[in-house]
């Protein structure tokens, strides 16, 4: 398989995602040899559905919004994917998240393709009202391709456990009965699954744990933490609480920085009072950006995309990154962070916690009995610990870096799928 | 009983010429969903459409994009690119066209399925408008290749399409082969067979009888019916430009009813008759030798000229933007007939307005190609065929009522036939879409 099916621009910094997961995905094809033709289905999503949403808005206008259903692949299973509620949402964009749900299943070993959903709307902007009317009439016009069979929603950027539950009401109502396993995040007692909160943050610090261990780092670490929402702050409460000493954390508004480690709960008590982190007294206030450059050995850049560029890459100080948000790191930094020997433990494996749980919650949907939490964790540290030794024996094999010893693991399981299955009509 | 259509015969794959199948309109504009919805703008505007209404019907209200992986003969895997947009669905289920080409422009597609809204609506087709592609050019390809990729074409869009959903009828490059493998396709997957999911198949498979006559029927009782009004007594004189399947339809039906076809071109020539040609003979020769340059009982012309002839109806049945800006000054037809899609340019239409030259508008002229395909939908759907006689008196009838209502909308507002063509479909859909309010 040649470089030169994506085109990658030269000298540009590439922030497209699609363009950024192609890159990936490009090497793992060539270490695979996976033939011309098979790579064509790989990197084309299978379906993607474009609708327009008509809604009441509160003063009686109508608006008409657009909304994107990508299913990437369905080779494995159904489709997995979120839903997100923006206004810069874009067709690009919901591709490439697709794509990337397929790779992330594929590693941790869950029977689901990837799929992705995005609006374009401001949701800030509307009513409780406006919102519920929107997801219920995106929720329909999506009738013909979702299903607990075929594409399962979850909450992302801007949705939440009642637009879920919103979700399945619309679905389940043309159902014409109660359909719960059609969305994951519901709300505990309406199909939920517990230990979903933590999930991610979970899987995160398992990701780390294993990854120090893979290293040779034992005992106590200094963990810096980028973001505090739902997957930094249950993140640093593990490594807190498993005794590692969490030096940084941050908000948008900037970071907190203690060489002799933070009190995560004092911390994020503060948090949860002050609506920031800004304020805390036991450490210093540093930029965002300082944040990723502290003195630490392990780093979670769990806030946003593009975090970790060529800009930044050659001043990270961590010895091991997990990469509990999507993206941190552009493909140019990827070559730098491998120079210098940082293990990266990459977001499809680090952050694969979130949809691990929803395939939990999935399997309880269909089943009708719900597992008590610590089965839930037990389960979801298989799951990881799996994940990450298939992931570093591939990173081994192939002899690359395990965000394409990632890609390879996900891509050999698809592929191998696809084949299996072969080409109808 | 059997005759050929019957039986279509092996060499028929899909390779047919390209004039053999009315393709919509090949808007080349960079737009061409904006440039469409310019005439839309207008209609809304005229009509006073309220903004609500008007933001609902300027989107399509589906696109779906879906890859057709298939195995070519050498055993290596390619996948297509697979479109359908739906852009309204609250009419009826949607009616548009499949086409098969190299290069699909997605623009174009909205533009078409939009188009297809307003076409149906006007006609009082219970139908919204669709249209889909998929970016594989048929011409030389493998029959085995060519099935290939309309069978998973068609089952990528199992979810979508159905009689009661989104009706398929042939466009560019698909011919009754293609609409027989998609009806098959269709039918093996909802275990039985379902011949309403296409329309434009062949006779004895849910087609139905005068789908080859059935544009030339409804242009000639349009003219019939124009003429009159502007006071023209007895047989007319005719030119007509293009000889494909629409051009020859058109001449042989208003030959049949006696008029006098005086002139009629291709793309390599034109012959002229002012006594009126032989229409058959003409037809004739053009197939023996490829064009009607050379028909001996007449004078020969440069192909342009037909344009240009002094007659009682211009009827441009070939491709589209004939009649620009270039050439409208010149035209001597007291009318135009429009069967080819989009002939005249925006320009041209004002001058030929300004001439007093009224123009029937693509939308009526070949409007018995959407009846007639709506009529195949409803043999379909009772399962009973009905006779030639009853085709062309229910086709003869709904096309003179949506020209009566053109008309009427026309004389309302004081515009062209047009412009009130598209008001009448507009008026009706917003009306409808209104009426079923907004789900959720």
């Amino acid at each position: 398989m040649s470089k030169s099916v994506s085109q990658p621009v030269a000298g540009i910094e590439d922030t497209n995602p699609y363009l950024q997961m192609q890159r990936r995905l490009d090497r793992a094809v060539e270490l695979l040899h996976v033939d011309r033709g098979l790579y064509e289905i790989l990197s084309t999503p299978a379906q993607e559905l474009t609708v327009a949403i008509p809604v009441k808005m509160d003063d009686g206008t109508v608006r008409v919004f657009t909304g994107y259903r990508v299913q990437h692949s369905q080779a494995r299973g159904p489709a997995k994917g979120g839903i997100r509620y923006s206004s810069d949402v874009t067709l690009d964009e919901v591709r490439a998240l697709s794509a990337w749900m397929t790779w992330k299943c594929a590693v941790v070993d869950v029977p689901f393709g990837g799929a992705k959903g995005g609006v374009i709307c401001d949701p800030r902007r509307m009513s409780n009202g406006e919102i519920e009317r929107l997801t219920r009439r995106y929720a329909s016009s999506l009738l013909d391709v979702i299903g607990p069979e075929r594409d399962v929603p979850a909450p992302d950027m801007n949705t939440n456990e009642q637009i879920m539950a919103w979700f399945m009401d619309t679905y389940s109502m043309h159902q014409r009965m109660t359909q719960t396993a059609i969305v994951t995040g519901k709300p505990i007692g309406l199909g939920g699954s517990r230990g979903r909160k933590v999930a991610t943050g979970l899987g995160v610090a398992i990701s780390a744990r294993e990854a120090c261990r893979h290293v040779g780092m034992t005992g106590s670490v200094r963990v810096a933490v980028q973001g505090s929402g739902n997957v930094g702050s249950w993140a640093a409460s593990f490594m807190h609480g498993d005794g590692h000493s969490v030096v940084g954390m941050s908000d948008i508004y900037g970071a907190l920085h203690n060489d002799g480690g933070l009190d995560v709960p004092k911390v994020l008590k503060h948090l949860e009072r002050e609506g920031s982190l800004r304020g805390y007294e036991e450490a210093e206030w540093i930029s965002n950006m300082e944040l990723l450059e502290v003195e630490c050995d392990v780093l979670i850049p769990a806030a946003t995309e593009n975090q970790i560029t060529s800009a930044n890459a050659d001043r990270i100080r961590a010895r091991v990154i997990v990469e509990g948000a999507n993206g941190p790191t552009s493909a140019d930094a990827d070559l730098v962070l491998e120079d210098k020997g940082v293990y990266v433990v990459p977001d499809i494996l680090a952050n694969a916690g979130g949809v691990t749980v929803s395939y939990f919650e999935w399997v309880q949907d269909r089943i009708g009995y719900f597992w008590e939490e610590k089965d839930v964790r037990k389960r979801l540290e298989r799951y990881m610990t799996d994940a990450f030794q298939g992931v570093a024996a591939s990173a081994e094999r192939f002899g690359c870096s395990p965000r394409i010893g990632a890609y390879c693991v996900a891509v050999d399981r698809v592929a191998y799928c696809i084949k299996l299955r072969g080409i109808y009509a | 009983m059997p005759d050929e259509a019957h039986f279509p015969t092996s060499a028929r794959h899909s390779v047919l010429p390209e004039e053999a199948q009315p393709p919509s309109p090949l808007l080349q504009d960079d737009d061409p969903f904006s440039s469409m919805m310019e005439r839309f703008d207008q209609a809304a505007a005229r009509l006073g459409l309220d903004p609500d209404r008007y933001s609902v019907l300027r989107v399509p209200d589906r696109e779906f994009k879906f890859s057709v992986p298939v195995v070519l003969p050498d055993g290596n895997i390619k996948v297509y690119h697979g479109y359908r947009i739906m852009h309204n669905l609250s009419l009826g289920p949607c009616l548009g066209g499949f086409r098969l080409e190299a290069e699909v422009n997605r623009s174009e597609l909205r533009a078409l399925a939009g188009w297809n809204t307003w076409k149906c609506a006007a006609l009082d087709v219970p139908f919204g408008g669709s249209m889909g592609a998929v970016n594989f050019d048929p011409r030389g390809k493998a029959p085995a290749l060519i099935e290939t990729v309309v069978r998973r074409y068609t089952a990528g869009l199992l979810d979508l399409i159905g009689p009661e959903r989104d009706v398929i009828i042939p466009d560019l490059h698909a011919d009754e082969q293609i609409m027989a493998w998609m009806l098959d396709t269709y039918s093996q997957h909802v275990r039985h067979t379902e011949n309403a999911v296409v329309v434009g198949k062949p006779l004895g498979l849910g087609g139905t009888r005068g789908r080859d006559i059935a544009v030339g029927l409804g242009a000639r009782v349009i003219l019939e019916k124009h003429l009159a009004e502007m006071g023209h007594v007895g047989p007319a004189r005719v030119a007509i430009v293009g000889c494909g399947q629409i051009g020859a339809q058109v001449a042989t039906e208003l030959h049949r009813r006696g008029h006098r076809i005086i002139a009629m071109s291709d793309l390599r020539g034109a012959v002229r008759n002012g006594e009126g040609l032989d229409v058959p003979a003409v037809l004739e020769h053009r197939s023996a030798l490829g064009s009607v340059a050379g028909f001996s009982r007449a004078e020969q012309l440069e192909r342009d000229e037909v344009l240009e002839l002094d007659c009682d109806v211009l009827i441009p049945a070939a491709t589209s933007r004939l009649i620009t800006g270039l050439n409208a000054e010149k035209i001597r037809a007291r009318m135009i007939l429009e069967t080819a899609n989009a002939p005249t340019s925006a320009r041209a239409d004002q001058i030929l307005s300004e001439r007093g030259i009224p123009v029937v508008p693509d939308l009526l002229g070949n409007s018995g190609s959407v009846i007639i395909a709506y009529f195949e939908w409803v043999q379909n759907r009772m399962g009973y065929a009905w006779p030639i006689e009853l085709v062309t008196e229910r086709l003869e009838r709904q096309v003179l009522e949506a020209y009566d209502r053109a008309c009427a909308m026309a004389a309302k507002h004081k515009i062209g036939l047009r412009l009130a063509t598209c008001m009448e479909g507009v008026q009706r859909v917003a009306y409808f879409d209104e009426i079923r309010g907004i789900y959720a």
